[in-house]
């Protein structure tokens, strides 16, 4: 008996090879079943552990078992058909393969729409005979299945906006023989148009009529927006303010919904009146973009460094525009010969010169406004060196604290530039009996009105190796 | 007896001027776009390396450049004869058709022909560089091709290259280069390669 994996492993499983499901998906829909066929997952699964190690391999076909699938309560009937057997996945995992890969998306079908709408007049004609009573089961139940039914709508809808998005992809799909070949042009189009308007017919419309606020349905039906106000009036006159609300950003949402909508039904309408050349030219854009579509694809994978398109088989493929780039020039020396130009050069030396003999300090530093306190600064690090080479240490966890509050007491004027001159010069100090370590832990300290935040370093008895 | 001095045929100006563009990274084109007069007109300095090609081949090949024209659009550009940076240059190459590409295909998605985005009087306008800024996927893939700042980093791009002409604060066209990649993409669409 092969080795059985519970619910979550094998799920795990399979959302690590997510091409096995997409592809018994994909044929699923193409055959209009609900049911998976067990033999086309076999084959899935046989063809993706090709390239797998053994082990691997194993685990893989344990996992997509049917009877693992079946115990883990990923399928949740097995129907015994004339051809074979055939796997009934819960509809939540369906639903999140669907979710990972958009062509998989079922767009949704004007009967779909209409039931989910009696549902909610439904909901709304019960809520009319309803208590809203806090402490009736009826109630309160009856509120949760409005909003989860809302709430589930919307996340149809949503999808199938995503779906209808990518209808440039379905109409390039359809016409790229046609609008290749000028002869057969015209007698493509017939089949072209046929197929467009059922796109359009069977999918667009439903949603654009479900969505559209303006849309009167037969026998005075209220449509979707008519409902959700008169349910939203219902909490409002029973004070029932918050749900009233979150009814109302549903509303808003489902008004959202439309204008996406809309711009694909716009597109579909300008793709109808085409010519030749500009549906050939919609076709070479759409499949072009397409292909750049999947170089970005591959930069939202978990790997943090992959955040650019990678260009380069595209750029081998058009050959356009190759190595174009911007050069340096060469730059030129600025020799001049005119007299001004001499003159600057003999004022500058001289200049240089009488600082050297006024004030040799000031070779320390060729900024020369800055000559006055450099030399302070020189001469302060200075009297900071002798006064540490006097200063006795211990072993201490926190040196620059200690630092700190000798040089407060000692020093006249004492800075935060005083404190990391000291804690260079020690860190730099060799022959000492004494080591550094930075820890990671953190302090601070004040000096007048500034706080600063500095990693702690241990000041500990340097072990040296030629101490035997 | 003296050999013809091919340098004695061009005017050094013109040459420094050719270079200098070259070096910006941008492409020489048969028809300039006029920005005082707000018309196309023929590119005097294409017409030079047009006239005297094998002199400017390998003047640029002495020093380590290769002087490439492209046929379909009439343009000439600079490239390293010997590129140890590949990489950022084929960087610019994608970044240029990448931009090209998402402005064909939202002028091709909005029942446009892509011809009007060649001319001058029509190109690119306000609605569109607004439509497209909306554009979230657009936006995500123009990060992705190293523009960081979108839309108006990719514009820039374009027209300081050259693939695109600026008509006035919000509109542009796309010039002959541009126009060679994208009708590049559709006939190799239509032969199916």
């Amino acid at each position: 008996m092969k080795k059985h994996f519970s619910t979550i492993e094998t799920l795990k499983i399979l959302l690590a090879y997510p091409r096995v499901m997409y592809q018994c998906i994909e044929k699923m829909d193409q055959a209009d079943d609900r049911l998976i066929d067990e033999s086309v997952l076999a084959v899935a699964v046989r063809q993706h552990i090709e390239p797998l190690e053994a082990t691997e391999q194993k685990r893989l076909l344990s996992a997509f078992d049917t009877d693992n699938l079946s115990h883990a309560n990923i399928v949740s009937d097995i129907d015994k058909r004339e051809n074979g057997r055939f796997l009934l996945f819960q509809e939540s995992i369906l639903t999140i393969f669907r979710l990972c890969e958009a062509s998989l998306y079922k767009e949704v079908t004007d009967a779909k729409l209409k039931s989910r709408m009696a549902s909610l007049w439904d909901a709304e004609s019960r809520l009319e005979s309803a208590t809203f009573a806090e402490n009736d089961p009826d109630y309160i139940e009856l509120t949760e299945d409005i909003t989860e039914q809302l709430g589930q709508l919307l996340s149809l809808l949503r999808n199938n906006i995503i779906a209808m998005e990518r209808i440039g992809e379905k109409l390039e799909g359809m016409t790229a023989d046609a609008s290749r070949s000028p002869d057969k042009f015209p007698e493509y189009r017939q089949t072209m148009f046929e197929k467009t308007t059922h796109l359009f017919d069977r999918h667009i419309k439903p949603t654009l009529t479900f969505l559209d606020p303006k849309v009167r349905l037969l026998g005075g039906k209220s449509n979707l927006f008519d409902t959700l106000k008169q349910i939203r009036e219902r909490y409002r006159i029973n004070s029932k303010n918050n749900i009233a609300d979150q009814i109302l950003r549903y509303d808003i949402s489902f008004s959202n919904a439309f204008l996406p909508i809309q711009k694909v039904e716009r597109q579909v309408d300008h793709f109808l009146r085409k010519t030749r050349m500009g549906m050939l030219q919609y076709n070479a854009m759409e499949a072009n973009y397409q292909m750049i579509k999947a170089l970005y694809a591959k930069t939202t994978t978990s790997n943090l460094k992959n955040r650019f398109m990678d260009g380069s088989e595209f750029c081998a493929s058009s050959k356009f525009a190759l190595g174009i780039k911007q050069h340096n020039r060469p730059t030129c020396y600025q020799f001049g010969e005119s007299t001004s130009y001499y003159e600057n050069i003999f004022a500058e030396i001289e200049l240089r010169l009488s600082l050297i003999d006024s004030n040799h300090q000031s070779l320390f530093s060729s900024d020369s406004y800055k000559d006055e306190t450099s030399g302070k600064q020189l001469a302060r690090a200075e009297m900071l060196y002798e006064w540490l080479a006097s200063q006795p240490f211990r072993p201490t966890k926190d040196v620059i604290y200690v630092l700190h509050n000798r040089l407060g007491d000692w020093l006249d004027g004492y800075q935060f530039a005083d404190l990391l001159t000291a804690m260079i010069h020690l860190s730099h100090k060799s022959k000492w009996d004494y080591k550094l370590i930075t820890t990671n832990q953190f302090s601070y300290i004040t000096i007048d009105d500034e706080a600063f935040i500095y990693r702690r370093r241990k000041l500990e008895p340097a072990v040296h190796q030629n101490d035997d | 007896m003296m050999t013809d001095n091919p340098f004695d045929k061009v005017v050094a100006e013109d040459s420094a001027e050719i270079y200098k563009q070259l070096t910006q990274g941008k492409v020489i084109l048969k028809q300039h776009y006029n920005k005082l007069l707000h018309q196309l007109e023929e590119n005097p300095l294409y017409t030079l390396l047009f006239n005297h090609s094998t002199h400017f081949s390998s003047l640029y090949q002495h020093i380590g450049y290769q002087l490439v024209f492209n046929d379909e659009g009439s343009f000439y550009y600079l490239k390293e004869l010997h590129d140890q940076s590949i990489d950022e240059a084929d960087k610019n190459a994608f970044k240029i058709q990448v931009a090209l590409l998402l402005i064909g295909k939202h002028f091709s998605a909005t029942g446009r022909n892509l011809n009007l985005l060649y001319q001058q009087d029509a190109g690119l306008n306000e609605i569109d560089l607004e439509s497209l800024k909306q554009d979230h996927e657009f936006g995500e893939i123009l990060k992705a091709a190293q523009f960081s700042k979108g839309w108006d980093d990719a514009l820039d791009f374009l027209t300081k290259r050259n693939f695109m002409f600026q008509t006035s604060l919000t509109s542009w066209f796309v010039s002959d280069a541009g126009k060679a990649f994208l009708e590049h993409l559709v006939n190799a669409y239509e032969n199916n390669e």
